[in-house]
């Protein structure tokens, strides 16, 4: 290198190291031992010096100045400076700085040897400090620093932000980064790191194998190399890792730094490995070679490679050998030949090739794909393409490069601007934690406002320095393309150039030629084919910053031409609206920019799309002055936010309004007073909304503006609901004062009916029908309390009261009223119309001593939930999809419809999986491994409960890991383990003690309890009866006091019936037994605890024949109940085979239940066939015949026809009957 | 760190997930038939109050704020 620098000008990186503390030192160890210790340094500097080649300039004394061609080798010498040093019993700093040097003679001068000099000041012992420009130039590399601040450099001007690279440091070597094991896991990888373990194993197996990782700058292919090397470490590979290089090539330049790296030659021990690995360096070198001499070129070439060959197999042949070759898209031509070469050849032995490269640089991309192919038919290599990481992905490595959870907005901002590229992830991370706009607040990660575009300045240099390589025509080219977004079509660009330019534009196809000059830089790349759009940035940061590079005027005038474009054909075609919007704003065209956007947000409010509605909305009010237009955006934003539910953030928008109304006659004072109301309402300030809206409808009423007036009450109406319209799913609790809101209902109906608008008509009929169902469920509660017993069980079945007549009469009401807004929903196909009443018919039913149906309300209140959702955004609505699906299955689980616990469990536990939602995962996989094992599928539970396992692995809590240990024991138990579930139980009630959890301990003191007195009563094992009982007088006692509803008190309790029985103590037992049912009675939840019966059930059948005869019959009704309630006929018999299920069945004598009888039904049900019972079934679920055409893959009318002859089997005339008969038959 | 949370009464059906789940945490409402209140939070982890909000079918557990 020395014939570059001599007496030039160059830029050059310059590395000063100093020890620390050479005086005492020197007073230390005196003189002469001290300049033996100073010999001993200079040898080890000079050493590392010659391995990165550096080149050294000066020693001054302890200290020295040595310069390097490329950063990153000055980075990694002075790592080995620092560790080499170490054993001598010194320390030193070190300083790195690049920038522009003169070189004289031996000397070097300028000021960037001043500030590394003053760099290395700054440092501790044994850090390496270098400046932002360093760490600037290294972007890419696997070299981490951490943020030292920016100070001030004696006699250098301005602030310098300075850098300490991150240790721990690696055994580095020149050219090869060294593959440390990366401190973040692998996001997103699973299925590629596979693919690779599986290539290493096979290369392990003894032969060469090899993979290609391709993907996009950023995308992680280093990473993934990394992982694999780290991997290939482990297993005893010898691991070499050498990255190609984007500025330096020639001929077997990649190969050279591959044959002559150290990890090589220190792999090479042995002399065969040592005299190959010599000639092969020798002749990639250019040696000159006699054997050579007389070979055509051609084979001259063959001979190069095969030396290569015969090194890298003799090294892998004594000791398994992995090379990881990554940017080889920057390699010279012949090494990759030479590669390419040396993976055809059929090596026998263990060697590892594992090669990485991005598609888009065209000189190499050929040869590559070449060579991947033929690694891949000759069955020895495998190919992997890296995409970019999905949203949940990106949350995962966010909560990882974070080290905490991440808020969903936090997660949204990132992964919108990063697009799941993992670099630039982390330089968004790394970028926003300097600039302190990320905060962990209470442990959640959260992004401050108004931070959602900025570009993080690493990337911005990087792809400056992409751009830089750009002739200008191709960057102006690219800086007016910038213009017109993300993606681009060839066409639009043309049109855009010569609306600005005129004719002198260049062609389409001129364009098309520069564009693919910026397609070799990376910073475009061509759209699939089949899109609609001819070009992409590859990155939305590469586009805005080359935006940047025109002035404002420029900018101005590009977006004014793209508004222009799109409102070529006259009026902008509806989806190109918020595209309009935006380039007229940036145009600056506010006359332009406030229609399009009130346009575009009102098509998005139709579109219920709120979220959009309101960033249009709030783009235009931050720079139109129109009083006109912001009143129109203002009212947009309003709606926007009612529907999105930000009804605290109303009143400032309203406040606007109030004061543009003196000035604007458009706003009356009654929109004002609605649009107030609306707000106090969505904040629970009830008091303010009767009151502003009792006004604004009185003065509606007194002008004769009825639609004014109908707003207003229904306004009123959902005050005094205190639910918004079609939201409320049970009848209204008891301080709602049914009388007054029925007077805005019936004033409502009146007004809709007038008005003609039928949604309105059916929505104010469903609330009325509410309003009924709430004076039935008040009315039964006065009427029945007294027939209640204490254990909340009824003396005989409501129904039978005498007072129930006066109660129907209400349901009959509410029954009616929602017949007729079912049939206008229907009629205007609204789905969620449907649904809404679907479920409240559902409550005109109500019958405090009859649970049957519900969990078809609970469905339809998902799907209800699922519709009214479409209105957030997509992540929020995702994660609530998942916790919909997960409530089902809780709830179907807790009341044993087995069938559905496994359909809506399997489905959120593959959703959270999906959405990398750990947590969900986590509880569905447990609770799926609860239903197996009430099944008595325990090999099945301990899959799903493996499953938990993995996701709390992932994301591990205290209560989870109690939660898996008492899972995993009652898994135990019902194996018949004893000693393995007392195991797990009593492991998991110490974890309760440490985590200080009392309702911990009790629980698991139950379950211990009761396992160990049901199989120390099986075996006659009396250890274990007594530790049963133990366990039982822990938990009664500790359970005393607390909530009745607590399943663990009446369980423990039982437990010691059992325990009673087992000892011959009979009349205890019996009591015990009889305490148990009646203190789980307490609890008022349904159904009952089988656990429980079935303790009771073996006491009293041996203890107390009274007791045991009533006790049958409950045991009966409830069986009957629950397999009544699993519609599929196999879960039922599985679940029926239950152990706890089958011992109850088999103790009564059911000879139906121990069979798995079909449910009995009504006699007009059987009749049906199988398509009139889907079609029934859909009906009562609120489904559309549209919708059940779609589901049955039938032609709607045929739906029709199938529903009529349901109507007539039923004998019915209308859906809501028919739905009615469905819930009370439980079918839905 | 605590959760702040409570139970709207008018979406709640009585689905008594949130019971089962932590009885000691959720108990039925004394003035209402077949509604939930809230009994005592502070006896279970906070993990375990946002379990219960999300298993509540119709989403009526509200949490508001975690105050410190």
């Amino acid at each position: 290198m020395d014939e570059h620098i001599a007496g030039e000008r160059i830029l050059a990186t310059v590395l000063f190291t100093d020890i620390v503390g050479s005086t005492e030192h020197a007073v230390e160890h005196g003189d002469r031992d001290w300049r033996d210790l100073l010999e001993r340094h200079h040898v080890v500097v000079r050493r590392e010096l010659g391995r990165f080649q550096g080149r050294e300039i000066d020693t001054a004394g302890d200290g020295f100045l040595a310069l390097f061609d490329a950063p990153a080798r000055a980075i990694l010498c002075a790592k080995a400076i620092v560790e080499g040093v170490q054993p001598l019993g010194l320390h030193i700093r070190a300083g790195i700085h690049t920038g522009e040097t003169e070189v004289v003679g031996d000397d070097v001068r300028g000021i960037a040897v001043h500030i590394g000099a003053r760099v290395a000041a700054l440092a501790n012992p044994d850090e390496i400090l270098v400046s932002g420009t360093v760490k600037e130039l290294v972007q890419g590399s696997h070299l981490e620093f951490t943020a030292r601040g920016s100070r001030v450099l004696k006699g250098v001007p301005g602030r310098w932000r300075l850098f300490a690279v991150d240790r721990p440091v690696e055994e580095p070597g020149p050219a090869e980064a060294p593959p440390a094991r990366p401190a973040v896991q692998l996001v997103g990888r699973t299925a590629e790191l596979a693919v690779a373990m599986d290539r290493l194993e096979a290369a392990a197996a003894g032969s060469l194998a090899a993979i290609t990782v391709e993907g996009e700058a950023g995308i992680g292919k280093t990473r993934l190399l990394d992982e694999t090397a780290a991997a290939a470490a482990d297993k005893g590979f010898g691991v070499v890792y050498v990255g190609a290089d984007e500025e330096i090539g020639g001929p077997f330049y990649v190969a050279r730094t591959l044959l002559s790296a150290p990890a090589l030659t220190r792999v090479a021990a042995d002399a065969a490995s040592k005299r190959t690995l010599k000639r092969a360096v020798g002749l990639v070198s250019g040696k000159r070679d006699a054997t050579l001499e007389s070979l055509p070129l051609e084979d001259q070439l063959l001979v190069v490679y095969d030396a290569a060959r015969t090194a890298l197999s003799t090294i892998a042949s004594r000791k398994p050998l992995g090379i990881f070759l990554d940017d080889l898209q920057w390699s010279d031509p012949d090494s990759l030949r030479l590669i390419r070469y040396v993976i055809r050849s059929e090596i026998r032995a263990p060697l590892f090739v594992m090669l990485a490269s991005r598609p888009d640089v065209p000189d190499t991309r050929r040869a590559i794909l070449g060579m991947s192919v033929d690694a891949e038919r000759l069955g020895v290599g495998r190919r992997v393409a890296l995409d970019r990481l999905s949203a949940a992905e990106t949350t995962e490595l966010l909560a990882r490069l974070l080290e905490g959870p991440v808020s969903t907005k936090c997660a949204e901002a990132i992964f919108a601007q990063s697009e799941g590229v993992p670099f630039i992830v982390k330089e968004i991370v790394r970028s926003l934690r300097e600039a302190g706009t990320v905060q962990s607040i209470d442990g959640t990660w959260e992004i401050a406002r108004g931070t959602e575009r900025m570009v993080p300045a690493s990337v911005q240099s990087l792809i400056e320095r992409r751009a830089g390589a750009l002739s200008t025509e191709a960057r102006e080219v690219l800086a007016d393309a910038a213009a017109l977004g993300r993606r681009f079509a060839l066409r639009d660009l043309a049109e855009l150039t010569r609306l600005l330019k005129g004719d002198s534009a260049p062609a389409a196809a001129e364009l098309a030629a520069v564009l693919d000059e910026a397609v070799g830089s990376g910073l475009v790349a061509e759209a699939p084919a089949g899109s609609r759009h001819d070009y992409a940035f590859t990155h939305d940061q590469a586009r805005s910053v080359l935006a940047e590079t025109h002035g404002r005027p420029r900018r101005g005038l590009l977006h004014g031409g793209v508004v222009r474009m799109l409102a070529a054909g006259g009026d902008v075609p509806p989806d190109r609206l918020a595209d309009a919007a935006h380039h007229a704003l940036l145009a600056e065209d506010l006359e332009e920019g406030a229609r399009y956007s009130i346009a575009a947000a009102r098509g998005a409010l139709d579109g219920a799309a709120p979220e959009e509605a309101l960033v249009l909305a709030e783009a235009a009010l931050r720079l139109v002055t129109d009083p006109a237009a912001r009143v129109e955006l203002l009212r947009l934003q309003d709606h926007a936010l009612w529907r999105l539910g930000r009804g605290e953030d109303r009143a400032a928008v309203l406040d606007e309004l109030g004061r543009l109304a003196s000035s604007h006659g458009d706003v009356t004072e009654g929109e004002l007073l609605r649009r107030r109301a609306s707000a106090a309402r969505q904040v629970q300030d009830y008091a303010l909304a009767e009151e502003l809206g009792q006004i604004a409808a009185n003065a509606a009423a007194a002008s004769g503006d009825r639609a004014a007036e109908l707003e207003a009450v229904l306004e009123l109406g959902q005050t005094r609901l205190q639910s918004a319209l079609g939201e409320s799913f049970s009848p209204p609790p008891s301080e709602i004062d049914l009388d007054a809101a029925e007077q805005a209902f019936l004033r409502a109906r009146e007004l809709a009916e007038r008005s003609g608008d039928e949604r309105l008509l059916a929505a104010t009929i469903r609330e009325l029908g509410v309003i009924e169902n709430g004076r039935a469920k008040r009315r039964a509660i006065e009427l029945l309390t007294p027939h209640l017993l204490e254990g909340g069980r009824f003396l005989l079945p409501p129904e039978q009261a005498p007072e129930w007549q006066e109660i129907a009469v209400f349901q009959d009401r509410a029954k009616v009223l929602l017949g007729e807004a079912l049939d206008i929903y229907e009629r205007l196909d609204d789905r969620a119309g449907v649904l809404a009443t679907v479920i409240a018919l559902g409550y005109s039913h109500y019958n405090p001593g009859v649970r049957r149906g519900v969990a078809g309300v609970i469905e339809q209140i998902r799907k209800l939930r699922q519709r009214l959702n479409s209105m957030t955004t997509e992540s929020e609505r995702q994660t609530d999809e998942v916790h919909l699906l997960y409530s089902v299955h809780a709830y179907a689980r807790y009341y044993h419809y087995a069938d559905l616990a496994l359909e809506r469990g399997e489905e959120a536990h593959r959703a959270a999986r999906t959405l990398g939602d750990r947590w969900m995962e986590f509880l569905a996989a447990g609770g799926l491994g609860l239903t197996h094992l009430e099944m008595g599928e325990v090999a099945e539970a301990e899959r799903w409960l493996d499953r938990a396992r993995a996701a709390a692995a992932i994301a591990p809590t205290p209560l989870r890991a109690r939660r898996l240990e008492l899972w995993r024991g009652m898994a135990r138990a019902v194996d018949g383990d004893a000693a393995g579930a007392l195991e797990r139980l009593e492991k998991a009630r110490s974890l309760a003690f440490e985590q200080r959890s009392r309702v911990g301990v009790l629980e698991a003191a139950a379950w211990l309890a009761y396992h160990s007195a049901r199989l120390g009563a099986d075996a006659g094992d009396e250890t274990l009866l007594q530790r049963a009982d133990a366990y039982a007088t822990e938990a009664v006692a500790s359970s005393e006091g607390l909530s009745l509803q607590i399943a663990w008190r009446p369980l423990a309790i039982a437990a010691g019936a059992q325990v009673a029985l087992a000892r011959g103590e009979t009349e205890r037992a019996a009591g015990l037994a009889r305490e148990a049912v009646t203190v789980m009675d307490f609890r008022l939840l349904e159904p009952s605890m089988f656990e429980v019966l079935l303790l009771a059930a073996r006491v009293l059948e041996a203890a107390d024949g009274e007791a045991w005869d009533e006790l049958r019959i409950r045991i009966r009704e409830d069986l009957d109940s629950v397999a009544e309630r699993n519609l599929d006929e196999s879960v039922r018999t599985r679940w029926l085979a239950g152990p706890v299920q089958r011992e109850l069945a088999e103790r009564i004598g059911d000879v139906e239940v121990v069979h798995g009888a079909p449910p009995r039904r009504a006699a007009p049900v059987r009749e049906l066939d199988q398509v009139e019972a889907a079609v029934w079934r859909f009906v009562a679920r609120g489904l559309t015949n549209r919708e059940i055409a779609g589901e049955l893959g039938l032609a709607e009318r045929a739906v029709a026809q199938s529903l009529k002859s349901v109507f007539s089997k039923l004998g019915v005339k209308s859906r809501a009957a028919a739905t009615t008969i469905a819930l009370r038959e439980g079918i839905a | 760190m605590t959760l702040r949370l409570r139970i709207d009464k008018h979406r709640c059906i009585g689905a008594e997930t949130c019971i089962q789940l932590a009885p000691t945490a959720f108990g039925w409402d004394p003035e209402e038939l077949g509604k939930a209140v809230l009994v005592d939070p502070s006896t279970v982890e906070d993990e375990m109050l946002l379990e219960a909000e999300a298993a509540c079918p119709t989403g009526a557990i509200i949490i508001d704020e975690a105050e410190e």
